[in-house]
């Protein structure tokens, strides 16, 4: 029998939803809010980083248009995103009907293609096709395709790889909901005597349609915010875009953090604007009616499969292929000019990075620290997040809603000079607060990155948990803890490792927020890898990567498999398949 | 390594660890520390950075310091740091008397830092099996036959870069300079992040020719590269490195020590033999033999004013940027 | 006991429960009876502590629990409740379930009471299931251990037979009325099923949006419901339109149907007023078929009218009898032709006529 009747309960008790819910809110403000908002107070009142409050009026905003460097990036960035979201989501779109047209093989290596390439950090994608492009490069060395590099290196060319790299958002989007159809819609407009293609184009196509748009959208955004590419651009070709600008803006000298602010209200305002887009799409895209007599579509086999399993393969080689591929080789390569041959063929460079002693191990382990500290921070966060979203009543809830929606298209670019901004203010240093230069600096990024995707993740497994299940807990006299621990978390396991597991791995690879964080002299791997690849050490600079990419992937396997065993029994019987949750989270994060 | 963990405890508990001397250069990052700790028995870390890196670095970090001697190439920009009153002045080492006449011209009156060699920050260097005319000047190089053809490393980004366009418009008036630059930018100019980057370029043939510093472009022509290198006539324009002290740092006998380390002709001697490509410099100290495969003896050295290239970096490097833009 | 004085709560602009106040004493059974958003889950919710009220008062035993402002934890309160989907926990088994609430015991007490509980439910031998493993019934009893599990002082029922099938629900309700009979617990059990509630109910509560429309023992609500409505819900499925004609004593009017008269009850709501028209409720069932020339009984009302419509419901067929100016649903077990003549009889006191 519960004891409650005989302690005296004071009136006006903080409840613990509550006093969570506040933690909860001002970890997101410090990490997420706060920095953001910096970013654009900075633009308009540029002494607020040295303690001067003083409005500069709007003149700031209007520079872009004197200087051309700027104005250049607005506009490359425009070009590349927007052409890529194009072009990307005809490429998603075009596979997604190839899925259905070709083997169980095929469109399971299509699946993981998209999935592959979604993952992977851009930086890596883009310099595996400059060592493929380049002059010294493998398609002219090896292949003697000397126009390769003019291909390549022009505007559409890096539309085209940035199609490679982020056509998966469209891919996954449209996939999703072709999955889903009814067929009586169809019937109906058969028998209304509307033909096959009719029938595609006025019945099927419409209900695509908000799929295919915010693929588009999701496409723009990650586009918009890339950073990978023009680093690794960077020696090679110049096209400067807004996120690298940023960039260089407080990384030389002079030093413009005011600028880099401006620049990033630019991008920020630009993102935010998408992602209204997408959500006032999302919203039009409400299939509820979808839900009753939807089946998933069966997998037509084509007379012609093998055609469109060709097309599929061949897809595959060209934009997983050609950037790992040429990776690999250079990394077993001792001189690229020096052909394909077996005596040009040497494991040094792996020797090389790996001697002791050597920048990457250093950066592999402060790396996996970091991301393993700021995996486990955001998932705690997130976890919390996300049960008082779903859960509770909490009158903040909307705040966290928000904040966690719209920093998922912030880029980390943008973060990191937030975070500048405000860990390195006098104020917090007379608090003996200055994380700038600081290593945990890092970690609080990674969770700033983190967080957001980790919620939405959470979110789509939490919407699945009937709330009866938490209240009838709290009946049986558990408090929130032990509810959590019991009863929610048990349930979201599938979702918590993947939520965990993604979080891990991206915060591994963060090369924008680590290129602008990290304190001098401590090395981190996305920055050791990109250092060596800007001094041409592209032997070591694949060997790192290859190494290190192998090693998280080992990483995240072995946790995977050893808590899909070790909870075998909450894992098979109650819980969808986690992938799937993260994809759909992923990919209608809203 | 520092320990994430480890860190966030020290932070927390605000203990008070005795830190090495702490040195931010973009040279000699692999010799000097052992060989400093070994001679003084200072202990020293030493963080390498690019130029431009190591500028904002330091920028950021103007409400809080981390580090307390600068090792950087382009004395300019030390001017910059000192008007901010980032730099400790009044350093008067006693291995300052080794100076050379050269050298000496370089001290500044605030005494904010030492000048600690001088390298030529553009030599023409081009591709003796791609060019048939070899360039000149660097007017020659909007001259139609190098289109596309002629590269050089970024102002913003390379610090030996900013000291050769900060000479050339210094020299020939912000006007003509311009005119130059426009002409050069026209005909395709490549602009590399850094220098190394620029003599990777050409030694692949990506470019024919290059304004590359003169420690790359001998190097390359040592190491057996087809290339040329043409010291302009009246001079090339150069960048001298100095050394400074933190204003407010807390280690200032071990900071006063690395500079008078550094000025000392055994140091100098050793940083040329030792430091590969970057030992290709002019020392500011009597008695240092130079590397055989240098610069001419008679080479001459144009390094604009600190205060010149300082108070026109901005607008410079603003131009420069707008420009290289395609 | 459980005493809730005016208690409100609002969504927004909407009122889900609207100045509520009941009260029950230790040991009663009460059922809160009404269609769905009328504000009976709302009530659920707000004693067991899982929302807060807007205004008004909850106490248990005197003790306040909840007021505005101010809500006792669900976890604190003295509380279980038995729920519609039951919320068993789909990766515990049924021995964890059910244990789950029982922190403060030692493992053997434990284990003790939830083998005596399983026992009490009838699920000996079903232990170490995962709900999955079970049949609906069985979930029910493992819903319903746990929560006699914490020996709460008022138990919560949320329409826990509503997702059973017919045969299992009637089973249900026997057990559930020979529980609440041997627990003599307090129970405040929400149903939007009459026939449910009066199964084993002391007491009912009638809500409707979000107000209290009646209250009282079982029987006064079947055998004196306050408005057409909780008529309607109490089964009066039959109704038809006449006219006040004069009253005759004993609670009893003369009414008109077009030229006919007959004799029934006035609610006591109805304003009195001669020539007004009311409604007149009755259950479809309580209407006999029979012949012109049957012999009359004095206290019982006859009518005659044409069949306008007959549909077969299966077992018996429904007709829909036209009076002239109104129309009168009734259940026959034969057919009769549309057009044909048929008369119809009720007792005076199965009818209630309403204003």
């Amino acid at each position: 029998m519960p004891s409650a009747l005989s302690k005296p309960h004071r009136i006006g008790l903080v409840k613990p939803d509550t006093a969570v819910g506040i933690g909860i809110s001002l970890i997101l403000l410090v990490l997420v809010a706060i920095p953001m908002a910096l970013v654009v107070v900075q633009a308009f009142m540029p002494g607020i980083l040295q303690g001067d409050l003083s409005f500069a009026g709007l003149g700031n905003l209007s520079e872009l248009f004197h200087r051309r460097l700027w104005r250049v990036s607005l506009m490359n960035s425009l070009y590349l995103a927007g052409y890529t979201a194009l072009f990307g989501t005809l490429i998603g779109g075009a596979l997604a009907l190839v899925r259905q047209k070709c083997s169980s093989v095929g469109g399971t290596a299509l699946d993981l293609c998209a999935w592959t390439m979604l993952i992977m950090p851009s930086f890596i994608i883009a310099q595996g096709w400059i060592l493929f492009s380049v002059r010294s490069g493998i398609a002219a060395q090896w292949l003697g395709a000397t126009w390769v590099y003019d291909a390549v290196f022009s505007p559409p060319g890096l539309v085209a790889i940035m199609c490679l790299k982020n056509y998966p958002f469209a891919y996954l989007a449209i996939t999703a909901a072709m999955q889903w159809h009814v067929k009586e819609y169809q019937h109906a407009a058969r028998l209304c005597g509307a033909g096959p293609l009719r029938t595609l184009i006025t019945v099927r196509a419409p209900l695509l349609l908000p799929a295919i748009l915010s693929g588009m959208v999701l496409v723009f955004i990650d586009t918009l915010g890339d950073f990978g590419l023009p680093a690794a651009l960077a020696t090679t070709y110049r096209f400067p875009t807004l996120p690298y600008t940023i960039f260089t803006a407080i990384n030389q000298s002079p030093i413009r953090f005011d600028l880099a602010g401006v620049l990033s209200v630019y991008l920020m305002f630009i993102l935010v604007a998408a992602v209204a887009l997408y959500l006032w799409l999302l919203r039009c895209s409400r299939f509820d009616f979808l839900t009753a007599k939807a089946e998933s579509g069966h997998q037509l086999v084509s007379k012609n499969g093998w055609i469109f399993t060709a097309v599929a393969f061949g897809f595959i080689g060209i934009a997983l292929g050609i950037p790992l591929g040429s990776s690999l080789l250079v990394s077993l390569t001792e001189n690229i000019g020096a052909g394909f041959v077996v005596s040009n063929l040497t494991l040094g460079n792996y020797a090389a990075v790996l001697q002791s002693g050597s920048a990457l191990k250093e950066a592999l382990a402060n790396s996996l620290q970091i991301a393993l500290i700021a995996a486990t921070a955001s998932l705690i966060v997130a976890f919390l997040a996300a049960y008082l979203i779903t859960f509770s009543q909490f009158y903040l809830n909307g705040l966290i809603n928000v904040i966690s929606t719209v920093t998922l298209a912030v880029p980390g670019v943008i973060l990191g000079v937030g975070f500048i901004f405000l860990w390195n203010h006098p104020w917090l240093g007379a608090l003996g607060l200055n994380l700038y230069g600081h290593p945990f600096l890092l970690v609080l990024a990674g969770m700033a990155g983190a967080i957001p995707i980790a919620i939405r993740v959470l979110l789509g497994a939490m919407g699945q948990i009937p709330h009866s299940f938490m209240a009838a807990a709290a009946l049986q006299g558990a408090g929130l803890w032990r509810r959590l621990l019991t009863i929610l978390l048990p349930l979201t396991l599938a979702a918590f490792l993947s939520a965990g597991l993604a979080s891990f791995g991206s915060s591994v690879f963060d090369l924008a927020v680590t290129s602008i964080l990290h304190p001098p002299g401590y090395a981190v791997l996305p920055v050791v890898i990109d250092r060596m690849f800007q001094q041409g050490l592209y032997g070591e600079s694949t060997a790192s990567t290859l190494i290190a990419a192998t090693l998280t992937l080992c990483l995240i396997q072995t946790t995977q498999v050893s808590v899909r065993r070790l909870f075998k029994h909450l894992l098979q019987t109650h819980q969808a398949d986690a992938p799937k949750k993260l994809a759909s989270a992923e990919v209608h994060h809203a | 390594m520092k320990s994430v963990t480890g860190l966030f405890v020290a932070l927390l508990s605000n203990v008070a660890v005795a830190s090495p001397l702490v040195l931010y250069t973009n040279d000699f990052e692999d010799i000097i520390g052992d060989r400093f700790t070994a001679d003084t028995g200072y202990e020293i870390e030493v963080v390498q950075m690019s130029g431009g890196n190591l500028l904002a670095r330091i920028a950021a970090e103007s409400n809080n310091p981390n580090w307390d001697v600068v090792l950087f190439d382009g004395v300019g920009s030390l001017h910059s740091l000192d008007q901010q009153g980032m730099l400790k002045r009044g350093v008067s080492p006693d291995n300052e008397q080794y100076l050379t006449e050269q050298g000496r011209s370089l001290v500044p009156e605030s005494r904010a830092w030492m000048p600690a060699g001088t390298t030529a920050s553009c030599v023409l260097t081009y591709r003796t099996d791609m060019v048939s005319d070899q360039p000149t000047g660097f007017n020659d190089l909007a001259d139609s036959q190098y289109r596309g053809m002629v590269g050089q490393a970024d102002p913003a980004v390379a610090a030996p870069a900013y000291p050769c366009v900060a000479w050339l418009h210094y020299d020939m008036g912000m006007e003509q300079a311009r005119e130059l630059y426009t002409g050069i930018l026209e005909n395709d100019l490549r602009v590399f992040r850094t220098n190394g980057p620029t003599g990777r370029a050409l030694s692949s043939g990506e470019i024919a020719v290059a304004m590359l510093s003169s420690p790359n472009a001998y190097a390359m022509q040592e190491a057996g590269e087809p290339i040329n290198v043409v010291w302009p006539e009246g001079g090339a324009p150069a960048s001298s490195r100095g050394v400074a002290v933190q204003a407010n740092t807390e280690q200032t006998e071990a900071a006063e020590a690395f500079v008078n380390w550094i000025l000392s002709p055994e140091t100098q001697q050793f940083l040329t033999d030792n430091g590969g490509k970057d030992g290709l410099f002019l020392s500011p100290v009597e008695g240092v033999t130079p590397l055989t495969y240098g610069p001419p003896k008679d080479a001459v050295y144009n390094v604009a004013p600190a205060d010149w290239a300082d108070e026109h970096e901005a607008e410079i490097k603003n131009w420069f940027a707008d420009q290289a833009v395609n | 006991m459980l005493d809730v004085s005016h208690l409100s709560r609002h969504y927004g602009d909407s009122v889900a429960l609207d100045d509520i106040s009941l009260h029950l004493d230790t040991g009663r059974v009460l059922a809160v009876l009404g269609p769905s958003g009328c504000g009976k889950s709302t009530l659920l919710k707000l004693v067991s502590g899982l929302e807060d009220p807007d205004s008004g008062e909850i106490r248990i035993n005197g003790r306040l629990i909840a007021k505005r402002g101010f809500s006792l934890p669900p976890e604190k309160r003295p509380i279980n409740m038995v729920f519609q989907d039951y919320a068993l926990w789909p990766h515990m088994k049924v021995r964890n379930i059910v244990g789950y609430g029982l922190t403060s015991l030692s493992r053997s007490e434990r284990k003790r009471r939830v083998d005596e509980l399983l026992s009490l439910l009838h699920l000996d031998g079903y232990a170490d299931r995962l709900p999955a493993e079970l049949s609906g019934g069985q979930q029910q009893r493992v819903a319903i251990a746990r929560a006699l599990a914490t020996d709460p002082e008022v138990l919560l029922f949320d329409e826990p037979l509503s997702n059973l099938d017919v045969q299992l629900r009637m089973e249900m309700r026997h057990e559930l009325a020979d529980l609440f009979e041997r627990l003599r617990k307090t129970v405040l059990y929400v149903t939007h099923d009459p026939l449910e509630a009066c199964a084993f109910a002391d007491e009912l509560l009638v809500l409707r949006h979000g107000k209290l429309e009646q209250v009282g023992p079982v029987r006064s609500l079947f055998a004196d419901p306050a408005s057409p409505w909780v008529a309607g819900l109490a089964g009066y499925d039959s109704r038809l339109t006449a006219h006040l004609h004069s009253a005759i004593g004993n609670g009893l009017w003369r009414l008109t149907v077009g030229n006919q008269t007959l004799v029934c009850r006035l609610a006591e709501c109805a304003q009195a007023v001669p020539g007004a028209p009311v409604s007149l409720m009755l259950h479809s069932s309580s209407i006999k078929l029979c012949s012109k020339d049957e012999e009359q009984h004095p206290d019982v009302n006859y009518l005659s009218g044409t069949v306008r419509q007959c549909i077969f419901e299966g077992h018996q067929w429904r007709i829909r009898l036209d009076l002239g100016e109104t129309l009168l649903s009734l259940v026959s077990n034969q057919r009769h032709e549309r057009g044909s003549g048929l008369s119809v009889s009720f007792t005076q006191h199965s009818a209630l006529a309403f204003h």
